[in-house]
């Protein structure tokens, strides 16, 4: 369960009253008591309450004094977590006497400022101190490395016992735990899939843009490397949600789909609900989909060598007990989860997939039952906690008396205010007008002015003029669409100079579902911005370093195409003299002369601008573009080339393509690129033998291109790095050429990818997605800046010795 | 026959230097022709043989250096002059070797390339001479 997408959760406003008392970012500390314990606490404070109504929580803290185990979770918010934590609370409550378990979620995806957390974790020290504990059960790597980056000051005493995490997360020196560790057999699940497709052809592996994603794009190259031979393989790493389901949908059935993690798409889109999206891949792939996540069985993937959520649970709750009998974490080395194959009948079904293929001991499901039948318990159980709680508020509240109440309910705002204050995120609160209705300190201390100047006045007067219509109109859609929106953009400060700031703004309902409220927070990002652009400078140097390249290459062939022109006009000009020496000159003739003079110092004339145009360095300017005609002038560059090297060109364009929005000399380089390696390919063919075709087509929303050559095509332990950056087949070669070639297609909200031909040879595609209307485009840029940035990270980090 | 203008075949897949190196030869009263494509120019070969051809060497279908070996098959085969844009002394040394006569730089001197053609025009045409007064002898 390590770095299920579903372990990051932000909720959106979607009627959840706790967030409109909390809002997204304040910590919540709700904590759940065993309904075992009659005692209530006087500390009943507002987040309590709130967390009653909402989020059917109950924050107490403990008096009597038993057993005291904490389950430490992320948001508790995946299905799986919560199946995690009910079981092994369970499961001690049925075998301790005395025995209260404590919750507590971290809430670390949603806030994960390491003041944040910080404040949390004093938050938990304070309140657990009069209370130690002994057993801290943690559930999921990000609750892991919460507790052990802080393992000297929180619970040092306490044992830890953890699970739903990979090898990999486990803390090298975490004294005093143990746990069970989860694998994920990759290897076994593409072999269940392949004994339901035993005539697959291909394996296409999703991974997300975050971290975590790329952790498992990494891992799935390594295992699944044996694969190779028998399987063509396919990374869709990190693409853009809507590119993804694109290329899935264009997938032919003799194609293996292995869903791995996605928590954030290239877009820069975060996927809180896992399951919810591996539905929506499942359903977009024209081939079965296959995971190693138990809860993306029955969501339309059809399955895979899976953990047993239960055997977790049971595992964990065992260790857990094991501990409170006094065993020492030292003496009880952690356990490996326990994994079994398992399908989905109806996405079997789906796909008239034979279950006789089977493996003998999978498991097949039916139907999930809906998420009520299926925790049905778990709901019951927590409708009657809720109704306990209400009661035992009513009467705490008769008990205690106003007085008391309001003390709580004081020292409970103090705390929150203070949790609030002391950030250094700066938070704010405002209409959908963008009228200020609550700041923080460190809001009034950035801006620079007193909370009564920012109070009642829109923000959007604070925003440079030009960037005004774009921040409204995110404001428009996340309260329109009640969603969250994470964006960026800048602000005058009272000194007059302006700040780059990234915003997670989240829109607060009223019980009728109307937004009445935003909350913002926000961070400066000035420096992260500047760093930002000196990347892209280098990249930019690095981009016209390897063009200048490419052309220093060409140049013999560069100079027979100036060649020709200019031998032509030089017999032109001698044969004018001549004939200007004649008695009566011909001036038909002469008149021809001058004319043909004219069109071939044009000629020589358009070659050198297209050479200065490409040896010049210059920043990236967009504009509509045609492929084709992109392409034909990238031709005359090479002609000469072609020509000498006996290479045939062939071109197969279908009809005329929509224009796509890009850099006119970065794609250039790209065509460049892609035409000299095909030649290159072909060098050892016979010259008769070496046909080079270009296409180009429009499909499904993108403009494809492809270059095929003859040569003996791209061998089989070099096809997966042929984009990496410093990689090259060649003697004398940089190796800068393709991985530019897939930075420059990225920049462009486009991918490239490069296959052997089914007969001989390799073909080199790339696809750029259609220009669309003005509006779109400035939010896709800002979007695939974060995708453009990842793929240059390896070329930037070699050539500055990072 | 004495007052026969020579026939100079132009052969290179650039029409503009075809063009160019037409009216050149014709303003020094050659009479010329030009091909773009190496095969019209085989072809034209079984109408009639030139007294020169200027051969250019990168074209598509056919090289020059291919093209003069077709040549050479001939039982009297012209001189050949090669013009070319991209001078490698390999091609120049395998040109030399299968009898082109000269070997010349794009971009071309108008006063060179004729005086090359004069002098292989002449010494084609001693030779003939002098092989006919053998026969006459």
């Amino acid at each position: 369960m390590d770095s299920d997408p579903g372990t990051s959760t932000t909720k959106t406003a979607k009627g959840s009253a706790a967030d409109a008392v909390h809002g997204p970012n304040a910590p919540q500390l709700g904590a759940q008591r065993s309904p075992r314990s009659g005692i209530v606490s006087a500390k009943l404070t507002r987040f309590a309450a709130a967390a009653v109504f909402g989020s059917c929580m109950l924050a107490l803290a403990a008096h009597a004094r038993g057993e005291q185990v904490l389950l430490l979770t992320d948001t508790g918010a995946a299905p799986w977590e919560g199946l995690v934590t009910a079981r092994v609370k369970e499961t001690l409550l049925r075998n301790r006497g005395n025995v209260e378990v404590f919750a507590e979620t971290l809430d670390i995806a949603r806030s994960p400022a390491v003041e944040q957390q910080a404040a949390v974790a004093e938050f938990l020290n304070d309140k657990y101190s009069a209370n130690p504990i002994d057993a801290a059960v943690v559930v999921g790597p990000s609750s892991l490395a919460f507790l052990a980056q802080r393992r000297a000051t929180l619970f040092p005493e306490s044992p830890i016992v953890y699970g739903g995490v990979g090898a990999t997360n486990i803390p090298a020196d975490m004294p005093g735990s143990t746990g069970v560790v989860s694998s994920f057999d990759l290897v076994k699940t593409v072999d269940l899939a392949l004994s339901l497709q035993p005539d697959a052809r291909r394996l296409v592996v999703i991974t997300g843009a975050d971290a975590r994603d790329r952790e498992w794009n990494t891992v799935a190259r390594e295992r699944l490397d044996a694969y190779r031979g028998r399987l063509e393989l396919t990374y869709f790493a990190g693409l853009p949600k809507a590119d993804l389901l694109a290329e899935l949908r264009r997938l032919s059935s003799d194609t293996i789909v292995l869903l791995l993690a996605m928590r954030q798409d290239g877009a820069g889109e975060t996927f809180d609900d896992g399951p919810a999206l591996a539905r929506e891949i499942a359903a977009a792939a024209a081939a079965p989909t296959y995971s190693v996540f138990k809860a993306y069985v029955g969501e339309g993937v059809v399955g895979g060598y899976v953990e047993s959520t239960e055997a977790i649970a049971d595992s964990m709750a065992a260790l857990t007990l094991r501990l409170l009998s006094g065993e020492r974490p030292a003496d009880m080395p952690p356990v490996q989860s326990v994994s079994v194959s398992a399908v989905d009948w109806s996405a079997l079904r789906r796909f008239n997939l034979d279950e006789a293929l089977l493996p003998p001991d999978t498991q097949v499901l039916l139907r999930e039952p809906a998420p009520w039948q299926q925790y049905a318990g778990q709901a019951l159980g927590i409708v009657a906690l809720v109704a306990l709680s209400a009661l035992a508020i009513v009467a705490l509240l008769l008990y205690v008396g106003k007085r008391r109440a309001e003390r709580a309910l004081r020292q409970t705002e103090d705390l929150y205010r203070h949790l609030v204050d002391s950030q250094i995120d700066l938070i704010c609160r405002y209409a959908p007008d963008t009228t200020l209705t609550f700041v923080n300190d460190a809001y009034c201390r950035y801006f620079g002015r007193a909370r009564a100047e920012l109070l009642g006045h829109r923000f959007i007067d604070l925003i440079p003029e030009a960037e005004r219509p774009r921040v409204l109109e995110r404001v428009q859609s996340l309260v329109a669409e009640i969603r969250t929106v994470s964006y960026m953009h800048q602000a005058t400060m009272a000194e007059g100079n302006v700040r780059w700031q990234q915003w997670l703004d989240h829109p607060i309902v009223d019980a009728q579902g109307k937004v009445v409220e935003v909350q913002g927070i926000g961070r400066d990002i000035t420096e992260l911005k500047a760093a930002e652009a000196e990347a892209q400078q280098r990249r930019e140097q690095v981009t016209h370093l390897t063009r200048v390249a490419i052309l220093g290459e060409l140049s013999g062939a560069l100079a027979h195409e100036l060649n020709q022109p200019m031998t032509a006009i030089l017999s032109n000009a001698q044969t004018a003299e001549r004939l200007l020496l004649q008695d009566s000159p011909d001036l038909v003739e002469l008149r021809e002369i001058v004319k043909d003079i004219v069109a071939d110092d044009v000629r020589a004339g358009d070659v050198i601008r297209r050479l200065r145009t490409m040896l010049k360095p210059g920043g990236t300017a967009f504009q509509l573009l045609d492929i084709s005609a992109l392409l034909a002038e990238v031709v005359v560059l090479v002609r000469a080339q072609l020509l000498d090297q006996h290479v045939t060109l062939v071109e197969r364009f279908a009809g005329p393509l929509p224009p796509v929005h890009g850099d006119r000399v970065q794609l250039q380089q790209v065509l460049l690129n892609l035409l000299m390696n095909a030649c290159e390919a072909m060098r050892a063919n016979e010259p008769s033998d070496r046909t080079l075709i270009a296409r180009a087509a429009y499909e499904n929303g993108f403009v494809k291109v492809s270059v095929t050559d003859s040569g003996p095509g791209i061998a089989s332990h070099v096809s997966e790095r042929l984009f990496e950056p410093f990689f090259t087949t060649k003697a004398e070669g940089l190796g800068l050429g393709l991985s530019i070639c897939r930075s420059i297609v990225s920049l462009h909200s486009g991918w490239i990818s490069a296959r052997n031909n089914s007969e001989r040879g390799a073909t080199v595609e790339f696809v750029l997605p259609v220009a669309q209307p003005e509006a779109e485009q400035a939010d896709q840029t800002d979007h695939y800046r974060a995708v453009r940035d990842a793929g240059f990270v390896d070329a930037l980090r070699a050539t500055s010795g990072m | 026959m004495e007052n026969r203008q020579p026939l100079i075949a132009i052969v290179d897949d650039e029409t503009s230097i075809c063009r160019a190196l037409l009216r050149l030869l014709r303003v020094s009263h050659y009479r010329a022709e030009s091909f773009s494509s190496p095969i019209a120019f085989l072809e034209s070969l079984a109408e009639r043989v030139p007294d020169c051809v200027v051969l250019d060497l990168q074209m598509p279908m056919m090289t020059g250096v291919e093209l003069q070996q077709h040549l050479l098959q001939l039982d009297d085969p012209p001189p050949v002059i090669i013009i070319t844009a991209h001078d490698e002394p390999k091609t120049r040394e395998r040109c030399l070797a299968l009898g082109a006569v000269r070997y010349l730089r794009k971009p071309i001197e108008g006063d060179v390339l004729i005086d090359s053609i004069q002098e292989a025009v002449t010494a084609r045409r001693d030779a003939a001479e002098r092989s006919v007064a053998k026969n006459h002898l």
